[in-house]
């Protein structure tokens, strides 16, 4: 998953079906975890100091149109920029990530920097975010689970080119979804 | 036919995410003029609340601020405790207010007496730290509820702007003269809440320079905190002058018997 863009082939070719399968099923998993963050824009968000009201992940990025963009940034514009552009960059590295799952391409700083965002929108907004709802919640975890599974990869796609431990990268290739599966083409 | 499936998923998500992104934006700019002005209004008017909670709760702790200096006279005995202005209070500047009216910017006299907790500090740090958030919320308070007026007031320039221009097409002189009543009696409403809302500024704004004054007095206190003048340290320097004054008389008496007893070849006989 992280050789030069190539699928990463991990483990015996003639493993059994089970690791196959388990291999393929963690993948899937991980690939729909990326489509996820992209759902938790749709649920609330953010509740704005002063308007009392909840805003999606989709609302606060469509902010910039909305009639109390000038109060936004007259208070305090580097919150504000880090509110919407924070927020409007998560969106777009969610769906970075979730194509590069597709492709099984390992993009190891885009759940980090999507981490990083989610959590400069949740706690460097202070004057302006009351309250932080479910959707950044679920970002932020979802963020979380990938960065993991991302060094789960750094460090199974290591142990094989250095051929230390041969079974526990073999466990490891099939944990993080990296290994041979004879479907991967389908 | 699994990598088919999921390129869909992707292309599904992120066009559904990015199509209504756009549509969220459009609704928002298509968005009624009075619709704009209703939501700065609202939004000037919960800053309003935030400013008076804000002010009210770092009055309360100017209070007791006031009160610092005074515990530690009774605590140490020392007089010459700085006396400062008292930070404002202020009239509820709504009162007037008719029934039905929007409820703007309304501040409220700050309690009397501070809760006992903050009233009983003697020591500086704690009362710095205590005061040090509310002051800061407050002075934010304001320049939220500043910001959110003037929002307020630029929504409802446009709002009229096209109100008049609307009521200029009415080709009828008596319906247009009619709408333009209309439009003067809602102008008015706007103006009594905008003088209001101006009124709550400047109110809060001499709040704040009250406020600014009991920050500098605490931070006085806290400077002085760290002073302390030793009057006596003045006497110990004679004395000490006095005793080694007292030792050079008896070096120079032993001086003169060694010299007595041991004589000098330069001494005329």
């Amino acid at each position: 998953m992280a050789n030069n863009g190539q699928p990463a082939q991990s483990g015996n070719v003639d493993q059994p079906r089970t690791r196959e399968a388990i291999t393929l099923a963690v993948r899937l998993a991980f690939f729909a975890l990326t489509i996820v963050p992209l759902g938790a824009f749709l649920m609330p968000w953010v509740t704005l100091d002063g308007t009392r009201e909840t805003h999606t992940g989709i609302e606060t990025i469509a902010l910039p149109a909305s009639p109390i963009v000038d109060y936004l940034f007259r208070v305090t514009p580097v919150q504000a920029a880090t509110l919407i552009v924070g927020t409007a960059l998560i969106a777009l590295l969610a769906m970075k990530i979730a194509y590069n799952y597709l492709r099984r391409k390992s993009i190891y700083w885009a759940p980090m920097a999507m981490l990083a965002m989610a959590i400069a929108v949740a706690f460097g907004t202070g004057e302006l975010v009351n309250t932080t709802h479910a959707g950044l919640s679920i970002v932020i975890a979802v963020a979380t689970l990938l960065l993991l599974h991302q060094t789960l990869i750094r460090i199974q796609v290591a142990m094989r080119r250095k051929g230390k431990l041969p079974k526990i990268h073999r466990f490891l290739a099939i944990v993080a979804g990296t290994g041979y599966y004879r479907w991967r083409d389908a | 036919m699994i990598r088919n499936c999921l390129m869909f998923v992707v292309i599904a998500s992120s066009a559904a995410i990015i199509g209504y992104i756009g549509l969220t934006a459009y609704g928002e700019v298509t968005q009624a003029e009075a619709a704009q002005m209703s939501e700065s209004v609202q939004l000037a008017q919960t800053q309003a609340q935030g400013m008076n909670q804000a002010l009210t709760d770092v009055s309360n702790l100017g209070n007791a601020g006031r009160q610092q200096p005074a515990n530690r006279v009774k605590a140490q005995q020392q007089p010459g405790v700085v006396q400062e202005a008292a930070p404002g209070s202020f009239a509820d500047i709504d009162r007037s207010r008719a029934p039905g009216e929007a409820d703007v910017a309304s501040v409220t006299q700050p309690l009397a007496t501070p809760p006992p907790d903050i009233a009983s500090i003697t020591s500086i740090d704690t009362l710095i730290a205590e005061w040090q958030p509310s002051y800061d919320a407050a002075k934010m308070a304001y320049v939220k509820f500043e910001a959110s007026v003037d929002n307020a007031k630029g929504q409802a320039s446009v709002y009229f702007a096209k109100q008049q221009a609307l009521t200029d097409q009415i080709r009828d002189p008596d319906n247009q003269a009619k709408a333009r009543q209309e439009d003067e009696w809602e102008m008015g409403l706007y103006r009594q809440w905008e003088a209001r809302a101006d009124a709550a500024l400047e109110k809060a704004a001499e709040i704040g320079i009250q406020l600014d004054d009991m920050d500098a007095s605490i931070r006085k206190i806290e400077l002085r905190e760290g002073f302390v003048f030793d009057a006596s340290g003045f006497q110990e320097v004679p004395e000490a002058i006095n005793d080694l004054n007292q030792q050079l008389t008896d070096f120079q008496t032993a001086s003169e018997n060694i010299k007595a007893a041991t004589g000098s070849a330069f001494e005329v006989n």
